[in-house]
């Protein structure tokens, strides 16, 4: 009872109770059909931007095509409906299964493209489907479309016009959105939310952003062929219109106006987006200008939509009392330690080259279990180039990598992060808006088996999650920083955002530990504490790759160290010795006699 | 007595969430070499970037010249006589060589006599004068950095790890060059991670730890220092 | 016939290359998509109408006050859609551009209706004959226009002090600041130059192919088609793509006439649609293939 009204309290949670009770009463107080007309309208673009969220809000693309998978639904309802007369039943699943058809189809050449040539390409995914329409005229009607569309029938009930549709389609709405929520939850929710923040974040917490994008892409065309064959059935005809770019418009101004990650977002934005042009029916002609200028507006002054404002507002005027922390749990040692007899990770005559720059020159190293190594050298010298080439971010040109005798040079990265080699970075990689907790505990998203299926059916509460955060209240601590587990990541101090940084790598079980310049931002004392605890670390089992300057927190921690300059590797040793080396001593120290006054 | 030509009082800074510089005072006479020195991290690239404006400071005062440059816009620095030479030297990598030293300028002959100049002190400049920025290696690309700041007649010159990826020979040849500009009335201030060449080219160095100015003195004074070395090299 | 074909080719070849020239001028100056670029040649076509109606001269004399024009347009352009995000990421820009290109499309709706209108001629309509081939007064003009702007760009940006202004703003704006740029007045004098040269490509395009207030949307794919076949951010890589996309576009329904056999095997295909749908499956399949575009370099990122 407690943990429900608890809920119910949170963010804009009372404003969104009161609204959804409002809006379940607003249809009993309807008398004329066109009333009834303008709200199905309304509920079937909440669908329609319920979907896009999936891939606009969630996964962070901006897709154009959510109109054309709404059009090729709205077509294929049409079409079935009329030449071949077959139920709803047959017809709202096919015009699912098209455009989900047609998502899988493009996903592969335009979803790995950046932002805007993505957006571009799936705007000319929408030409061709458009064109492509329009001259098909013996099956879709040509420039004139079909008419006569049939209501919604299923199983030959048939769905009564006017207020049965009005029902039919804000059930789906609700479904939708009920379905929108246990996607987005939890911990497959929180891989969501780092892989379009911070996608090196993620791929370095081993979570597939691919995978996840293209889920999320798959759902918002699934969303949209409903709510075409719905449209289809509310209109009775289906003509171009349905294809072309004031749809798509609409919906990305509804998302943008509404909030892009917020469900409430997505029918507050469609209520005031359909009934925009009825309020305004004197500038007929004007509306879509209207849109133009409203998504403007938003864009520049709140982009998280008018939900997001709210929260905004309430974080401000009313802060919450921070939610009790889970107990910790240590993690259960889900990776078998097999202690091999070779090194863990060896390089072999790696080389890389930038354009012009060669950046590694042949680097061959080991390093053993459990053994702390450090690596240092002057700045370009190769260092953390050489740490992105072992976590797959770039690929060697040739030469190889393995970890524990299996080669790991082809793997991408978020492989590589699954088998065991966890970082930092030397610009730190959190996000800023999720909590150290969540931040953390995102990064056992592999060891939960979090997958889309698991977090539709879970229960209330997605037990993977509530897991992941016990363990991460329990490597906080092995940090010393459980203490700021609730705060917003980006509003700590540097040395605190390593620690965090730290703990999420751990959360990895990692093999194998890349540190980039841990010791940055940390007073002297931070610095004892972090080598301390690094020690302890290593003691039991995991071996520490450290890449620093300071000199004095590295030369009593490492046991083994490298020197790189300028690509090459001049030195490999005992601390004492690599300090010893005058061709370290001249590349990196800088040497007294060599300067004249 | 004479007013400095740049006075840095008291100025405080965050870097992102770092509380980067915690109150440091600092001052450069005209003509002056001025060495600035700390570990990575110290503070050093903070404070040359909030005399440019590309920081803002949180509070503190510095002035030019007397001139009080707070809430002036970072294109103003270069009319007001403050030449830029960055960490990582930036250089445009699409404009060749010479274009690079002529965008500085301001000069009515679209800035060639001045380039003159340049040339003069960089004389292997002139042998890549065509050559497009990013061809350059580490080095002829400091000095371009170096020359493009000089192409506006500066009186104050910020220099920012000029060592930064550069062997040591090569640092040495860029350094030497400091005393060439001094000679002819530029003042320099040079930060460097690299303690000693950075006091051997200097007249007076500033020892900056974790934000705070913990040292001050001649240069010569803080070469002998033994607690110096050994903090910033490694015991 | 060939010849014809290639001439013809020629001439909508020299339109689109202004129209591309002028994105990745934006392009490289603001690392900002813009996508009313289409638009603002739509809006030029009709800008140029509004001026023919009141000054009935040939497009040639009016071509300098459009540019003047959309150069205004392009700057207030920044001031709404650029300036106010420049500190958010590149996707806020994209949508802001997508707002504007909403707004100048349904306000040429509002103002022009739907139906499509003729825009005045460059020179007057007409043929000249030569070794056979039929050459069109307008094309050769806007041949001629196209590559004397083309020139004029080239010129002002690499041999003048202001186009070395606007390069080294485009390539470091923090760096061109700290010399004494003023780099808000470079950026929003680049949206007035690729405003100006999407005036000139409308103004040319208008004639021929007309002006609806639609269009936008397939301009601005053309020209990302180009600088996509060209190389993300070349200027010669804009040109070269913007011809390629032309002489595919005129040459592919053609074929037909060249190779008569064509016609039986599959006259659908020859068609103006279906080559419009191969072009767009050609785009898809470059970035597939080959993202850096025909003639760019592969670009690596470090972290």
């Amino acid at each position: 009872m407690n943990a429900a009204l608890n809920w119910s309290m949170s963010g804009v949670r009372p404003l969104l109770i009161l609204g959804s009770v409002l809006l379940a009463l607003w249809p009993m107080l309807m008398t004329s059909a066109y009333e009834m007309r303008i709200f199905t309208i309304v509920g079937i673009y909440a669908l329609l931007a319920l979907g896009y969220q999936f891939i606009f809000g969630h996964s962070g693309a901006l897709a154009l095509t959510q109109g054309t998978f709404f059009g090729v639904g709205a077509y294929v309802t049409g079409v079935l409906g009329v030449k071949y007369q077959l139920g709803g039943e047959f017809t709202v699943l096919l015009s699912i299964a098209l455009p989900l058809a047609l998502a899988a189809l493009i996903a592969a050449p335009v979803l790995r493209l950046e932002s805007h040539y993505f957006a571009l390409a799936t705007l000319g995914v929408g030409q061709v489907v458009v064109l492509v329409v329009v001259a098909w005229q013996e099956l879709t009607g040509g420039a004139n479309g079909l008419s006569g569309i049939p209501g919604l029938t299923l199983f030959g009930f048939e769905v009564k016009k006017g207020y049965g549709t009005m029902a039919a389609v804000w059930a789906c709405v609700a479904a939708g959105a009920f379905l929108s929520w246990r996607v987005t939850r939890g911990l497959y929710g929180a891989a969501l939310h780092i892989s379009r923040e911070n996608p090196i974040a993620a791929l370095s917490v081993g979570i597939d952003t691919a995978k996840l994008r293209y889920a999320m892409f798959l759902f918002s065309a699934m969303f949209a062929g409903l709510a075409g064959a719905l449209y289809a059935h509310t209109l009775r005809v289906v003509s171009p219109e349905a294809l072309e770019f004031p749809i798509m418009v609409a919906c990305l101004t509804i998302t943008v106006v509404g909030g892009r990650t917020h469900i409430a977002g997505a029918i507050l934005g469609a209520l005031l987006i359909v009934n925009l042009p009825e309020w305004f029916r004197a500038m007929e002609k004007y509306y879509l200008i209207a849109y133009g200028l409203a998504l403007l507006a938003m864009i520049i002054a709140a982009p998280y939509g008018l939900i997001g404002l709210l929260e905004q507002w309430r974080a401000k005027l009313w802060p919450e009392t921070p939610r009790t922390l889970p107990k910790a749990e240590p993690l259960r040692n889900s990776r078998a330690v097999e202690r091999g007899s070779g090194p863990l990770l060896e390089i072999r005559d790696v080389h890389k080259r930038f354009g012009g720059l060669k950046a590694l020159n042949g680097i061959t190293l080991t390093v053993a279990q459990g053994e702390i190594f450090g690596l240092i050298g002057p700045n370009g010298s190769g260092k953390t180039t050489l740490l992105n080439v072992i976590t797959g971010i770039h690929r060697a040109d040739s030469g190889g990598v393995s970890l524990d005798g299996v080669g790991i040079h082809a793997k991408p990265s978020f492989a590589i992060a699954q088998s065991g080699i966890a970082r930092t970075f030397q610009n730190i990689n959190l996000v800023d808006e999720m909590s150290v907790l969540d931040n953390v505990a995102v990064a056992r998203y592999g060891f939960e088996n979090a997958g889309l299926a698991q977090t539709v059916a879970a229960g209330w509460n997605d037990p993977a999650w509530q897991r992941a955060r016990a363990q991460a209240i329990h490597l906080l601590d092995a940090l010393g920083v459980a203490g700021i587990a609730q705060s917003a990541a980006g509003s700590l101090a540097y040395g605190l955002k390593r620690k965090v940084e730290i703990a999420r790598a751990l959360a990895l079980e990692p093999k194998l530990l890349l540190l980039d310049e841990p010791a940055a931002g940390l007073n002297e004392s931070e610095q004892l504490d972090l080598a301390q605890r690094l020690r302890a670390f290593a003691k039991g089992g995991l071996a520490i790759l450290v890449i620093e300057h300071n000199m004095p927190f590295l030369m009593p921690l490492a046991e083994r160290m490298a020197c790189l300059d300028h690509g090459d590797l001049i030195a490999v040793g005992a601390p004492a010795d690599i300090r010893a080396n005058p061709l370290v001593v001249e590349a990196y120290l800088g040497s007294p006699e060599k300067t004249s006054a | 007595m004479s007013v400095a030509l740049l006075e840095i009082e008291d100025v405080a800074a965050r870097y992102g969430q770092i509380q980067a510089l915690r109150g440091v005072s600092l001052y450069v006479n005209q003509g002056e070499a001025v060495a600035l020195i700390g570990a990575n991290g110290a503070g050093k690239s903070t404070l040359m970037k909030c005399v440019m404006g590309m920081l803002a400071c949180a509070s503190g005062r510095i002035r030019l010249a007397g001139d009080n440059l707070a809430r002036r816009p970072v294109s103003d620095r270069a009319a007001l006589g403050v030449g830029y030479s960055p960490e990582g030297r930036r250089i445009f990598p699409g404009l060749t060589v010479h274009e690079n030293l002529l965008v500085a300028c301001r000069d009515k002959d679209g800035g060639r006599g001045r380039a003159e100049d340049i040339y003069a002190i960089f004389p292997a400049l002139r042998e890549k004068t065509g050559e497009l920025g990013w061809s350059l290696s580490g080095g002829q690309q400091q000095m371009l950095s170096i020359g493009r700041a000089l192409m506006l007649r500066p009186s104050l010159l910020l220099l920012d790890e000029p060592s930064l990826g550069l062997s040591p020979l090569l640092t040495a040849e860029v350094l030497t060059h400091i005393k060439t500009i001094t000679a002819s009335g530029t003042a320099v201030l040079l930060a460097e991670q690299n303690v000693h060449k950075a006091l051997s080219v200097s007249h007076r160095g500033y020892v900056i730890k974790l934000g705070r100015m913990i040292r001050t003195s001649a240069s010569s004074e803080l070469l002998a220092a033994e607690d110096l070395t050994g903090a910033f090299l490694g015991a | 016939m060939l010849l014809q074909i290639l001439a013809n080719a020629l001439a909508l070849g020299a339109s689109y290359a202004l129209l591309a020239l002028g994105f990745v001028l934006i392009l490289n100056a603001t690392s900002a998509v813009n996508f009313t670029h289409g638009d603002m040649v739509m809006a030029s076509g009709y800008v140029a109408i509004a001026l023919f109606s009141v000054l009935p001269v040939p497009g040639a004399l009016l071509l300098p006050l459009v540019m003047a024009v959309m150069a205004v347009l392009g700057v207030v352009f920044s001031w709404l859609a650029y300036f106010p995000l420049k500190n958010r990421p590149p996707v806020s820009v994209f949508i802001s551009t997508i707002a504007l290109g909403i707004v100048f499309q349904n306000s040429a709706n509002a103002i022009y209706g739907a139906e499509p209108r003729k825009g005045p001629p460059l020179l007057s309509e007409g043929f000249f004959e030569v070794a056979g081939i039929t050459i069109g007064k307008q094309a050769l003009g806007i041949v001629i226009v196209a590559i004397v702007l083309i020139a004029a760009q080239h010129i002002l940006l690499n041999r003048t002090g202001i186009g070395r202004s606007l390069r080294a703003t485009a390539q470091d704006r923090q760096m061109a600041e700290a010399i004494g740029i003023r780099v808000n007045r470079m950026i929003a004098l680049t949206f007035a130059l690729g405003a100006a040269l999407a005036g000139a490509a409308g103004l040319m395009l208008s004639n021929t192919f007309f002006v609806t207030p639609t269009d936008g949307t397939n301009y601005i794919i053309k020209a990302y088609i180009a600088v996509t076949i060209g190389g993300w951010g070349s200027l010669t890589g804009a040109v070269c793509g913007a011809l390629i996309i032309a002489l595919f576009e005129v040459l592919f329904p053609s074929l037909p006439l060249l190779i008569p056999s064509l016609e039986f095997i599959a006259p659908w295909l020859f068609t103006q649609t279906a080559s419009t749908i191969l072009l767009y499956l050609g785009l898809l399949a470059i970035m597939f293939f080959r993202p850096q575009g025909l003639f760019g370099e592969t670009v690596q990122r470090r972290v």
